[in-house]
């Protein structure tokens, strides 16, 4: 509740909170962030969990000859866990650009890059926010009845979704200011987001991400970080270990196929409407955002 | 303008949901793994009812596990959880195999441990996805507790399949916390309806009367490349 507090002595941070969480979801990667002084069974059940995601799932190209097959397997990977589905056109365009970097025809991206191009992105996503993009958001938070709760303590109530629209309204023409400390605010938030998971890899998936800080990031390697971020996806646990965690947490919870269905949820476990961390990526991933997050409208090629 | 900036913050954090600092705070609490904890509050958010509110679950199998926090400090609700606990023992059924059009009246499970000193055991049906199909109490307990019989829940809903029968003990003031085990249990007799013949049982295809789509019943403009993104999932 800090945070409320605040917010009238320090409208810009909060604001600007409130603007990386809408596009980027970027506070809640809790559950698998290495802390500073985590013990040494954290670490091994971390890093055991992120091996049988990311690091069994996804097929890292060593070789140019391999891009192909690791941009098929990162779409795949991205699309069971959080319904993202990426388009023919966009694979050809990733693998082009890795393999690039692997034949050495590109420079590798450089974290601080990462972190440039999407603070660039999210940016110019908030000012092209359409009323359908905010509707749409709208309607996958309403309840059966059209409310839409706020999920906050009991003070802040229940909201209906006019009210809830017109205020998002509100909040895109606000942001189409162009503010420098808007975008300096939501630079140094997705820093930290994104150093986060460059920290965490190369720690614990070294096999895949040694590299990561000193030589930078594929651009698949990249767009998994992005994903990650924008999803609040920790990329552990393969799809048996999380169709297990889904079938005991509804065994738990004694819920019934009804009561699952009267939920809405999307059967994915991030994403819109999932079960796990829902989320809306999709407004950040638009063919516009992914070209401009690893500069791929000229052939892939950094400048 | 300080107003309306806190409005604006708050609509925002509500439309994308998923990111919210002013979300209902949670704590990270400990137990022994897999066994079953309880916390009554006493108040929420300093508003006391008649009737208490209550978190129940499972611990994790790291030892953790996630409760609401409702105006209480995070080592205060540790103080308040209360924690069963789970033998994990493998139970037999009988019968182990039911024909789901005339199924029995009742059954059988035999293990051990089965306690009805505070309240009949609990039998609750799950099935292979982990929903709750039919839950109910036990009618007797052998007085060395290596049996109980059971009535049969309703059954005329449920489809062919392996069902896990879950067994747990009452507590002094009528929780049901203590897991004694469990077993399992095959239904057969009534196949899953697939309606159109792809291969996806009605209740799992979002287009159960055309077999030329079986997922992606639900999608909206968005995703990699302006894609449609698929919400409705194959789990």
């Amino acid at each position: 509740m800090s945070l409320i507090k605040g917010l009238p002595r320090r409208p810009l941070v909060a604001i600007t909170t409130v603007l990386a969480c809408a596009v980027l979801g970027v506070a809640v990667w809790q559950a698998p962030r290495l802390p500073a002084k985590a013990s040494s069974e954290d670490r091994q059940q971390l890093q055991n969990q992120l091996r049988k995601g990311l690091g069994s799932e996804v097929r890292f190209a060593s070789h140019p000859e391999q891009a192909d097959e690791a941009v098929a397997s990162a779409a795949d990977f991205i699309y069971w866990r959080s319904g993202l589905k990426m388009s023919d056109e966009l694979k050809r365009k990733l693998a082009k650009a890795e393999r690039d970097v692997l034949k050495g025809k590109s420079p590798y991206i450089s974290v601080s890059e990462l972190t440039g191009d999407m603070t660039t992105a999210v940016v110019d996503r908030l000012a092209t926010l359409t009323d359908k993009d905010i509707h749409d958001a709208a309607e996958a938070s309403s309840g059966a009845n059209g409310e839409i709760r706020s999920r906050a303590d009991a003070k802040w109530g229940v909201m209906t979704k006019r009210s809830l629209i017109q205020q998002a309204q509100a909040g895109r023409e606000w942001s189409r200011r162009g503010d420098v400390e808007l975008q300096s605010g939501l630079r140094s938030m997705i820093e930290g987001e994104v150093n986060d998971r460059v920290s965490t890899l190369s720690t614990l998936l070294p096999e895949k991400f040694a590299n990561a800080n000193s030589q930078g990031l594929t651009p698949t390697q990249a767009l998994l970080i992005a994903y990650s971020v924008a999803a609040d996806d920790p990329l552990t646990n393969s799809r048996s270990d999380v169709t297990q965690i889904l079938r005991q947490k509804r065994m738990d919870e004694r819920q019934t196929k009804e009561e699952w269905k009267a939920q809405h949820l999307s059967g994915r476990p991030y994403g819109p409407r999932g079960w796990l961390h829902p989320s809306a990526p999709q407004l950040f991933f638009t063919k516009n955002s992914v070209d401009k997050l690893l500069n791929l409208s000229e052939g892939g090629e950094k400048q | 303008m300080k107003k309306i900036l806190a409005g604006l913050s708050f609509s925002l954090l509500l439309i994308f949901s998923g990111c919210n600092p002013f979300a209902e705070q949670y704590c990270n609490l400990t137990g022994q793994p897999n066994v079953s904890y309880l916390i009554i509050y006493p108040c929420v958010n300093g508003i006391c009812g008649p009737i208490p509110d209550t978190a129940t679950g499972t611990v994790g199998p790291d030892g953790r596990f996630r409760v609401p926090q409702r105006g209480f400090s995070c080592s205060g609700l540790q103080s308040l959880a209360r924690f069963g606990s789970n033998m994990g023992l493998s139970l037999s059924a009988s019968p182990a195999s039911v024909y789901l059009p005339a199924p029995p009246t009742s059954g059988t499970i035999t293990g051990q441990s089965f306690n009805a000193t505070y309240a009949m055991p609990r039998v609750d049906y799950f099935d292979s996805n982990g929903f709750l199909v039919g839950s109910v109490v036990a009618t007797s307990v052998s007085s060395d507790g290596t049996s109980l019989q059971a009535n049969m829940p309703d059954l005329s809903y449920v489809y062919s399949g392996t069902y896990r029968v879950k067994v747990t003990n009452s507590t002094y003031d009528g929780y049901y916390l203590n897991i004694v085990g469990s077993a399992t249990l095959t239904g057969w007799g009534r196949d899953e309806p697939d309606s159109d013949g792809d291969g996806w049982p009605d209740s799992q295809d979002c287009a159960p009367y055309d077999s030329f789509m079986q997922t992606g019943c639900l999608e909206t403009c968005g995703g990699f490349g302006d894609e449609p993104l698929t919400l409705c999932g194959p789990i």
